[in-house]
């Protein structure tokens, strides 16, 4: 294995668990997250000896992983991605089943605009600052402001309703 | 702002409530090297540039004035093709619920030796064209990450080895035939409505309606990989009761029945912040526009391509080419489409 392929493999085995979970929260689905994870690595690799030259790779790929997972489902454009990927709807009789096993706060991200829920993951989750988010995301600092409080609300509400866990 | 501990562990919980499978880095760095081989091969043959765009000549479409006939019949009636256990040949496959054990069958005849697993999902039922993933091994015996779930008309030997020779014909009967290797669905007798070609991508776009007119076609060939390329986004439209969470459709406007449908690929083509030098990439997609739409222009960083329309229907296959860009590289666009009459005048627009 070549030196640029080694400091590849080391990056990604340490950084892939975490862009799989961001990327599972903002686009909701994991099959789907770890597909956007593999697309964006492998751009990563197409101009690794650049970027990590320039150093802290771990931003520029989580940039691509999140503009990825909330883009994706945003834009119509993408559809022919989505359509390939996503697998086929359940039965309406599993209707019930679903329901049963649901999470409240889940379903309360889930149902976030797509900008609303990235600034939420990246502000709570990620622990990025205002600042930072809206780098990531390329949008202005109020707009981080405002969407992430209304994420958060919608979020706070979501929590109340949840049962506590059975003892 | 202020920090809210309550939601972050929430969030926590959520993430680490997901299981994550192992994560299959050599297959990343195996697609990268073909990757970086590609682009290198591309890079060699820089001197080629431009794009084809082709309007298919009336004499060239297939049943042209046969919109009554029948939905093409393959199987026993076409020794071309063989026929499927357990599906129906031609269109009709396309409207059978496959159960996830059939699906593992057809995709073990679809793609025999292989042995690859399909992923439990919570799918009960499939549908011919779908794409499900396989379970990734590690380390990968193969790196075939899908099963494009076939139909029920097997392509006869001869059929696949001409497809291989032409990967992407010029002539409709060609890629028809290309489209039924690909897909297993007997679409020889489909009704081209729309396509367009580039030579340097080496993709193709072909839409195509069945006999019937119940169906749609959206055929990628990509000669890149062959016609039986996992790259490829091909997919079937029910047209006579589209699904909006499975077709590509947009919502008709009010008090009109006329369903658009867009679907469109962007790649490559990002552009350096410092230089403001974009490079290559490529801007696919195909629709249903409104009838009266002439052209459907494509814009990106500057840069536009058309493509025509057909009683609304259109295919677009841009190959960007290296440019420079004034605009911010930061704030990143995407490829806008738009709607032209044939006196040019502006319609709406499509998506993007």
């Amino acid at each position: 294995m070549s030196e640029r392929d080694q400091a590849f493999v080391e990056f990604v085995e340490t950084a892939n668990p975490s862009l799989r979970r961001t990327a599972y929260l903002i686009s909701g689905d994991r099959h789907k997250a770890d597909d956007i994870v593999q697309d964006a690595l492998y751009k990563l690799y197409l101009h690794w000896p650049k970027i990590n030259r320039v150093g802290n790779p771990f931003a520029y790929a989580r940039r691509m992983v999140v503009n990825a997972a909330y883009d994706g489902g945003r834009r119509p454009w993408r559809r022919e991605v989505a359509i390939a990927a996503v697998p086929d709807r359940p039965l309406a009789d599993d209707f019930t089943a679903g329901h049963a096993s649901r999470d409240e706060v889940l379903e309360a991200l889930r149902a976030l605009a797509p900008r609303q829920r990235a600034c939420v993951v990246l502000r709570y989750y990620e622990d990025l600052s205002v600042e930072q988010t809206a780098e990531v995301l390329g949008c202005s600092e109020g707009t981080v402001k405002s969407q992430a409080a209304r994420g958060l609300d919608t979020l706070r509400k979501a929590m109340t309703r949840r049962p506590s866990p059975a003892l | 702002m202020y920090n809210d501990p309550e939601v972050s562990a929430q969030l926590h919980r959520l993430a680490e409530a997901e299981p994550l499978p192992a994560f299959d880095t050599s297959a990343v760095v195996t697609r990268g090297r073909r990757g970086l081989r590609r682009r290198r091969l591309l890079g060699a043959g820089g001197g080629i540039a431009g794009v084809a765009a082709i309007a298919l000549a009336a004499s060239l479409i297939p049943n042209l004035s046969s919109a009554s006939q029948d939905p093409g019949v393959a199987g026993a009636e076409n020794s071309q093709f063989e026929a499927v256990p357990g599906l129906p040949h031609g269109e009709a496959a396309l409207f059978v619920d496959v159960t996830p054990a059939h699906a593992q069958q057809l995709c073990d005849l679809r793609y025999p030796g292989e042995h690859q697993k399909l992923k439990s999902s919570t799918a009960r039922t499939h549908r011919v064209g779908s794409k499900p993933s396989f379970e990734m091994q590690k380390p990968p015996a193969k790196t075939r990450r899908f099963c494009q779930i076939p139909g029920g008309d097997k392509p006869s030997a001869k059929l696949v080895a001409a497809a291989k020779t032409d990967p992407l014909p010029k002539t409709a009967a060609g890629q028809l035939r290309n489209c039924s290797v690909q897909t297993w669905v007997d679409v020889t007798g489909w009704r081209i409505m729309a396509a367009d070609r580039s030579e340097t991508l080496k993709q193709a776009q072909i839409i195509a309606v069945s006999p019937s007119g119940r169906s749609l076609i959206a055929c990628d060939l990509d000669s890149r990989g062959g016609p039986m390329t996992e790259m490829t986004n091909t997919l079937f439209s029910r047209l006579q009761a589209p699904d909006a969470d499975r077709d590509p459709i947009l919502a008709p406007a009010r008090g009109k029945k006329w369903a658009e449908m867009f679907a469109a690929g962007y790649g490559g083509g990002s552009c350096d912040s410092s230089t403001k030098k974009c490079g290559k990439g490529s801007a696919t997609a195909w629709g249903r526009a409104p009838a009266e739409t002439a052209t459907v222009e494509v814009t990106l960083h500057g840069k536009s391509y058309r493509t025509p329309a057909k009683d609304g229907w259109w295919a677009s296959t841009w190959a960007i080419e290296p440019h420079t860009w004034t605009g911010d590289p930061k704030k990143p666009e995407y490829p806008v489409y738009k709607a032209y009459d044939q006196n040019g005048k502006f319609l709406k627009k499509i998506g993007g």
